[in-house]
């Protein structure tokens, strides 16, 4: 009872700050809702998702009109021919995001490919951007496509160059081949695993599906700041010093604290789960048991944080700075900003040192594949040994010293 | 000089803060030291894990076929040169292989179907693979479908080169022939696999992805953070007066004029300290190229007014310090969001982002730093410079009576 | 002897409040001159009209000859203020050496008058800590010295030992009469009347903003006339007015008052052969003693006196 008493206690300090309600569940949602409405939804609106890629046709062959009508097909990149003037400041319009890419044809391009001797083209385009790296790759696909085409078309007439000559009949051009390769023998469908939707490109991730999990990990860690704060108001004052002079004993005291904890930090979740469930659309009953677990193990981790941090830290100042550094490492590290996928080999092998990767991976696991317990097992663990850990350097701190 | 005096006490006090230095220095380099190592990689673009791919080959080639094309597609997917990208697993059947995605053993499933062959023989009309792929990892699954789509690409240029010649030549010999054309089409994709395109960086673009984008998430956080020393330096204007030292101030021969000039020139120092670390940690940590000394500055000086100004600003509109902290951390997040510093690096936000940053100072000095950051000479930042800057001193018009009025009432100046 | 404070017709209002009333005071040079009056009596609101914080509504004022609120005033001047106005993240030193520069001091000065002042305040040892750490007597004594730093005429000091261990409190008082010996004229606010009577030459009592009564101290007392007051408790409920009658005749006992509860005021010449008498008629007309409270004349029979209120109240 004794320990109802002081987690009450403590319960009503935090959930008498107003801030509170702030830091716990308006910050989060507003994130959650900001970072999923930035994400570009593909195919929605008007927008024309394809890359406007200039082009400066020195050739003017009909093969380079063939390639250009290959780059068109390609459904990456929007060529658009430019004028004399533009001609001369192609890399400032490139360096300036005006066009994506610019594609140079020089002259004679046409007659060395029909000599066999081709020449590359040149794409005028900057790799240190977003858009370069996408133009750069689908102006490469197109123009592989069109060689390609070339290839078919001069394999073809060599082929049959005598049976022409004996029976008659027409031998395609690339503008032939280019027009069956519309509708071609093999082709690949796409489908995501468990959506069982077919799209272009198989993607069934949602907007919300990374914001929402990745801002419940974010802001489990940060909202801590107010019950840790607790805990160190409570040495400062010797209030801690003063319990411990009551016939209570030491283990029930702690009891009381990190009941406390969890009971906020489990509040805040389960909100911003429900939130998300029916107001984003994000599928946490995908598996209710998984993510039941997960919900636990991630705020008993939590609370664990939280009273190592209420352990260790001197004054307010510090738990502000140190909840802060512990948000943005956690956070970034573990993959609540961006799916770890996107990040290179080293940060990965990181980030899974960090508890909030195994989180990110159990709730990604629940919300992507609909995985259930068989696959949950493992992040729930690696969380449970994480707040043990945690667990006993502040009970082993506040055991020794109670001040 | 007392002005001096004043502006050096603050400077000391807020350069002793544990918290302070964090939010000025520590918490913005964390965070692009964080991207920075997320993202980078020696060829400086991101690198993507090598996906492993499930392959089940049903493909059941025609008697007297003279290709199996499946198998021809699965040597292809695993010749060496693909190793970096996809390592592929074969499975027996198509339910083995999507398993294997479903558990996160595989990043994608292919399954290539029993009429392959003869589609690519042109005995039916065509044939789809199949290729699922793990929702979880997108962007595995995006290269895994570019590799396939590549080989497939080759093979059905064989099948067109077939195809096309049985249309031109009737005849019996029509089938060698086309076998003849097929075969020339796969030696010759082998000989030319040049790219066909030399790509070319334009004349004036610095910087390899990742320092770009470091760098976009730097002068982001930076402008965040500085915002929050503006607000902090104004607000130390509350929390002395809470102490007792700002009516102190006033019973010394100080004039009022002095005491809040002290004060704005420290935060204002306090900031150009921050600016000034900030971009040169960066610059030597993170290889971040800020772009040319002259626009740098004006956008430095540009930053540091709109900061302090808003500072001043939100001090009037908060009653205690204790109320401040809360209070600035929420509008500073609000309006720094809304400003596009955390989405820095998102291409393709949706229009009414880049309408909404432009009603924050942090977005137009985040304008600012973007055409810093891409080379671009002082002409053409004016604009963002002038509205940051004017920003930054229609705060100040207007904060400045308020907080003569409320600091400094019937003090002698 | 000149004034170094003068003060006249000095007023100011809080809206329905009238905290300080037309006081008309003047500290002469080189005196130690108290305030003394409850919480509430506006010691507080006088002093920082005085010390240029707050605008009067209505009459003037100077320190060394100059009007309130000026610079020359200012510079005068060295205040005390009730609360610790120092920065905590800064040391002792560092304290005293943004506050000198504020009293427009410099270079060797400003070093010689730190190391001084350190060494008057017994901080010298802990000179380069952050006052953040100090004690509450330590922060006081430093909060003290900062005031000091210019050697300022007039120093004014604002309720210094509120909330104080009795030692600091000691030290305090020792400063302050040490600082009038070297010739500062002081000026110090206090509600605890064994200080005013222990430091001041003169002492201005201080009500609701009005100055009820200055003098010194002995002039002060001389206006309760000089009579101890015994105040008697009976037990039970005895009347009242029949014991004043019967203590009237008594001679050199005068009856001051009654209060309900059984508490009677008398005024006695002498206590010490007043009070066998009393309990001897007491004794005869049953009326049991229960408690007999002594005081000899002093600044709080004379708020009594003047206001009807103890000064503690």
């Amino acid at each position: 009872m004794k320990v109802l008493a002081i987690a009450g206690k403590d319960l009503l300090q935090v959930m008498r700050d107003r801030r509170a309600l702030i830091f716990l569940l308006l910050m989060p949602v507003a994130f959650t809702l900001f970072f999923g409405l930035a994400i570009p939804t593909t195919g929605a609106g008007s927008h024309d998702a394809r890359l406007q890629v200039g082009v400066v046709d020195a050739d003017g062959s009909p093969l380079s009109a063939q390639l250009r009508r290959a780059l068109a097909d390609s459904g990456g990149a929007r060529p658009e021919s430019l004028d004399a003037v533009q001609t001369r400041y192609v890399d400032d319009l490139v360096r300036r995001g005006d066009y994506a890419g610019v594609l140079r044809v020089p002259a004679g391009w046409g007659g060395a490919l029909e000599g066999g001797a081709p020449e590359p083209v040149t794409l005028v385009v900057d790799r240190s951007t977003q858009a370069g790296l996408a133009t750069a790759q689908a102006v490469q696909a197109a123009v592989q496509r069109f060689l390609a085409a070339q290839r078919v078309a001069d394999a073809v007439a060599a082929t049959t160059a005598g049976a022409v000559a004996a029976h008659g009949g027409a031998v395609p051009d690339v503008a032939s081949v280019l027009d069956a390769w519309r509708s071609p023998p093999l082709t690949l469908e796409v489908h995501a695993s468990g959506s069982g939707s077919t799209s272009e490109t198989g993607m069934s991730e949602g907007p919300y599906d990374q914001a929402s999990p990745g801002m419940i990990v974010q802001f489990a860690v940060y909202g801590l700041i107010l019950s840790a704060m607790v805990l160190v108001i409570e040495r400062k004052q010797r209030a801690l010093a003063r319990l411990a002079t009551t016939p209570t004993s030491r283990a029930a005291i702690l009891a009381g604290h990190a009941l406390a904890m969890l009971a906020v930090v489990l509040g805040q979740v389960l909100v911003l789960e429900a939130f998300g469930q029916w107001v984003l659309g994000v599928d946490y009953l995908a598996s209710p048991p998984a993510t039941a677990l997960l919900t636990l193990a991630l705020c008993v981790w939590a609370t664990s944080l939280g009273m190592l941090l209420g352990a260790f830290a001197r004054t307010e100042e510090q738990v502000v700075a140190w909840s802060l550094v512990a948000m943005f490492v956690l956070s970034g590290l573990g993959g609540a900003w961006f799916p770890l996928e996107v990040t290179g080999p080293t940060f990965r092998r990181f980030a899974h040192l960090t508890p909030t990767a195994w989180a990110m991976d159990g709730f990604r696991n629940v919300l992507l594949r609909g995985a259930g317990l068989a696959q949950t097992w493992r992040p729930v663990l690696v969380l449970v040994a994480f707040a043990a850990a945690f667990f006993g350097l502040a009970v082993g701190r506040l055991g020794r010293r109670p001040d | 000089m007392k002005l001096l005096a004043l502006a050096w006490k603050d400077l000391r006090r807020q350069f002793r803060s544990g918290l302070l230095l964090v939010m000025m220095l520590g918490a913005p380099l964390l965070l692009t030291g964080l991207i920075d190592l997320a993202f980078s990689s020696p060829a400086g673009t991101p690198e993507i894990a090598t996906v492993t791919l499930a392959v089940a080959d049903l493909d059941a080639p025609p008697a007297g076929a003279p290709v199996a094309a499946g198998r021809t597609l699965v040597d292809a997917l695993s010749a060496p040169e693909l190793a970096s990208l996809v390592q592929v697993v074969r499975v027996d059947d198509g339910a083995a292989a999507r398993a294997m995605v479903a558990r996160g053993e595989a990043g994608a499933a292919l399954v290539i179907p029993a009429d392959f062959t003869a589609a690519m023989l042109g005995e039916v009309a065509s044939a789809a693979a199949s290729l699922t792929t793990d929702p979880a990892r997108p962007l595995g699954a995006g290269v895994a479908q570019d590799v396939i789509q590549r080989a497939l690409d080759a093979l059905t240029a064989s099948a067109l080169a077939a195809r096309l010649t049985t249309q031109s030549v009737a005849g019996p010999a029509a089938g060698l022939l086309a076998t003849q054309a097929a075969m020339r089409v796969a030696m010759g994709a082998q000989h030319d696999a040049g790219e066909g395109v030399t790509l070319k960086a334009p004349v004036g673009a610095t910087g390899s992805f990742v320092t770009r984008m470091a760098g976009q998430v730097m002068g982001a956080m930076m402008i965040f953070f500085v915002f929050f020393t503006g607000a902090y330096g104004a607000s130390s204007l509350l929390r002395e007066q809470e102490e007792g030292t700002l009516p102190r101030l006033y019973t010394t021969p100080t004039g009022a004029a002095t005491v809040l000039g002290g004060k704005f020139l420290g935060t204002a120092i306090t900031l150009a300290v921050q600016v000034a670390v900030l971009l040169s940690v960066s610059a030597l940590v993170f290889g971040i190229r800020w772009g040319r000394p002259a626009p740098v500055l004006l956008a430095s000086v540009a930053l540091i007014v709109a900061a302090a100004g808003f500072g001043v600003l939100l001090l009037a509109f908060v009653r205690t310090s204790r109320q401040s902290g809360p209070m600035f951390g929420v509008v500073l997040t609000v309006t720094g969001m809304v400003g596009g510093l955390m989405t820095a690096t998102f291409t393709d936000l949706p229009p009414a982002f880049e309408l909404a940053s432009r009603f924050t100072p942090q977005g137009w000095a985040m304008a600012g730093w973007r055409l810093c950051v891409d080379g671009r000479g002082v002409g053409a930042m004016a604009l963002p410079l002038a509205v940051t800057v004017g920003i930054g001193l229609a705060c100040l018009a207007v904060g400045v009576p308020l907080l003569r009025r409320r600091f400094a009432q019937g003090v002698p100046s | 002897m000149s004034g170094a404070i003068v003060v006249s017709g000095l007023s100011k209002r809080f809206g329905d409040v009238t905290a300080v009333d037309a006081v008309d005071l003047e500290v002469h040079e080189g005196e130690l001159f108290s305030l003394l009056g409850p919480n509430g009596a506006g010691k507080t609101t006088l002093m920082s009209m005085l010390s240029g914080l707050l605008r009067p509504d209505a009459g003037s004022a100077s320190i060394a000859g100059h009007g309130i609120g000026s610079v020359a005033a200012r510079a005068a001047l060295g205040v005390v203020p009730q609360d610790v106005a120092l920065y905590p993240d800064l040391s002792a030193r560092e304290n005293l050496g943004f506050w000198g520069r504020m009293y427009d001091l410099r270079g060797d000065t400003l070093r010689r008058r730190c190391d001084q002042l350190l060494e008057v305040v017994g901080l010298a040892e802990r000179q380069r800590d952050r006052v953040g750490t100090f004690s509450g007597g330590m922060k006081r004594r430093l909060n003290i010295a900062v005031a000091l730093l210019h050697e300022p005429r007039v120093v004014m000091l604002d309720e210094p030992t509120v909330g104080i261990d009795p030692q600091s409190r000691r030290a305090i008082l020792d400063y302050v009469q040490s600082l009038n010996r070297d010739g500062a004229t002081v000026l110090y606010t206090t509600h605890y009347m064994e200080e005013a009577q222990e430091l001041s030459h003169r002492i201005a009592i201080l009500d609701h903003g009005r100055v009820l009564a200055l003098g010194t101290h002995e002039e002060l007392v001389r206006r309760v006339g000089e009579h101890d007051v015994i105040d008697l408790e009976f037990a039970g409920e005895p009347d009242l007015n029949e014991l004043a009658g019967i203590f009237a005749d008594l001679p050199g006992v005068r009856v001051d008052g009654a209060d309900p509860g059984g508490h009677l005021r008398l005024l006695a010449e002498d206590s010490d052969t007043a009070l066998p008498h009393l309990f001897q008629r007491a004794a005869v007309h049953e009326a049991p003693v229960r408690s007999v409270t002594v005081t000899e004349p002093n600044l709080e029979s004379v708020f009594l006196q003047l206001t009807g209120r103890a000064l503690r109240d």
